[in-house]
C-alpha cells in the first residue's frame, strides 16, 4: 500500500522524532535547495541520494557519523519502498 | 532518564540540601560535593561515549568533563586548603588557580561548541520569529547584568588575593558560559518535539545555574557558601541529564528506537 505522505513528509518524519518536526522539516527544505536547487516540497525517490549527501554534515555534527550512517541508510530505504 | 533513576537523584538532591543547611561534618560536606560532581562527569563521559573520539560534539562533551573533573581531583585530595585561598599568589595558589582557568575555560568552550553545533550544521536557531529570538536574548542579557554586576562588585571588595581572583574568574567564567550559551534556549525551541531538545534544554538550565551560584555564594558569603552549594547539586543534576539525554537520543536515532 502507498504511503499517503509525499516523499518530503517521509523523509521529515523519518528525522523528527530526533530533531523536532520543525527542524526536521526545516532540514529537508534546505538541504533540497542546496544540494538539488529544488523546494522541498517536489522531491523524486532519484532525489534521495542527492539529498541524504547534504543531510550528512548537519547529522553527523548533532548525533555522530555511526547514527547518521544509519539514519541515511533508512532514509535511502523510502526509494525503494 | 527513567523514572527510577529521576526519583533517587531527586532524593540525593533533597538529602543533599539537607547536608548543606545543616551543621554536617567537614568530611560528609566534601564527600556530598565530590559525589554530584563525580555524577555530572558521568553524565559527561557516557554523552561522549555515544560518539566517536575527535568527532565535534565529542570535544564538547569532553571539555564539559574537563570542566567537572578538576574539581573532583581537588576534593579527592581533601579540598583546596583554607590557608592557600587566604594567603598569597605563590606555590600551590598558583596551581589552584591555573586549574580555575583551565575549568572556566573548558566550561565556556563546552557551552560555545553546543551552541555552534547547530550553526555548524547549516541550521538557524530563532528563524522562525525574530521578536522570540531578541525577547530571549534580552531576558538573557537582563539575567546576566541583575546577576552579573552585584557579584562582581562583591568580588572587587578588599578581600584574599586569592580568593578573590579564583572567584573573579569562575564569575566572568560562568558569566561568559551564560552568554554564549544564550542561544542555546533558541535551539532548544527549535528542536522542540524531538529527542535532542532535552539536552539544550537542560545545558541552558545548567549554564544559568552556574551564574545563580555565583551570585548566591558572593551574596551569602562565609559560612552562607555551603548552602549556595545546593545550585551547583542542581547544576550537577542538569549536566548528568543533558548528558544521559544526549547519548539516549544519540542511539536510538542509531537504532531507529525513539
Amino acid at each position: 500500500m502507498d504511503s499517503p505522505l509525499s516523499l518530503p513528509d517521509q523523509i521529515a518524519a523519518r528525522l523528527s522524532p530526533y530533531l523536532g518536526p520543525n527542524t526536521a522539516r526545516n532540514a529537508v527544505r534546505l538541504c533540497a535547495r542546496r544540494a538539488l536547487d529544488k523546494d522541498g516540497t517536489a522531491l523524486a525517490a532519484a532525489d534521495l541520494p542527492g539529498l541524504t549527501q547534504a543531510l550528512r554534515p548537519m547529522l553527523r555534527t548533532l548525533v555522530g557519523e555511526t547514527t547518521t550512517e544509519h539514519l541515511l541508510r533508512d532514509l535511502l530505504s523510502l526509494g525503494k519502498s | 532518564m527513567n523514572r527510577l533513576l529521576l526519583l533517587a537523584l531527586f532524593g540525593l538532591l533533597a538529602a543533599s540540601a539537607v547536608i548543606a543547611f545543616g551543621q554536617a561534618p567537614l568530611w560528609l560536606w566534601l564527600g556530598t560535593r565530590g559525589v554530584w560532581n563525580a555524577i555530572a562527569l558521568g553524565g559527561c563521559v557516557l554523552a561522549a561515549a555515544a560518539f566517536r573520539p575527535g568527532e565535534y560534539l565529542w570535544w564538547a562533551w569532553a571539555l564539559n568533563a574537563i570542566s567537572f573533573a578538576l574539581p573532583l581531583l581537588w576534593q579527592l585530595s581533601g579540598g583546596i586548603p583554607e590557608a592557600v585561598t587566604r594567603g598569597p599568589i605563590t606555590g600551590l595558589a598558583t596551581v589552584v588557580i591555573a586549574s580555575q582557568v583551565v575549568v572556566n575555560a573548558a566550561g565556556v568552550a563546552g557551552a560555545a561548541l553546543f551552541t555552534f553545533a547547530f550553526l555548524r550544521s547549516g541550521l538557524l536557531p530563532g528563524a522562525g520569529s525574530r521578536a522570540r529570538t531578541a525577547g530571549i536574548v534580552c531576558a538573557a542579557a537582563v539575567i546576566c547584568l541583575v546577576l552579573g554586576v552585584p557579584t562582581l562588585f562583591l568580588d572587587l571588595e578588599p578581600g584574599p588575593p586569592v580568593a578573590r581572583l579564583t572567584s573573579l574568574l569562575s564569575l566572568g567564567g560562568d558569566a561568559t558560559c551564560f552568554v554564549v550559551a544564550t542561544p542555546l534556549v533558541l535551539i532548544a525551541l527549535e528542536l522542540r518535539g524531538g529527542a535532542l531538545a532535552a539536552t539544550w534544554w537542560l545545558l541552558a538550565a545548567s549554564d544559568l545555574g552556574w551564574l545563580a551560584y555565583d551570585t548566591t555564594d558572593a551574596l551569602l558569603g562565609g559560612e552562607g557558601s555551603r548552602r549556595a552549594e545546593v545550585i551547583v547539586f542542581a547544576v550537577s543534576l542538569a549536566m548528568f541529564g543533558a548528558g544521559l539525554s544526549h547519548r539516549r537520543a544519540v542511539r536510538a536515532a542509531g537504532a531507529g528506537a525513539v
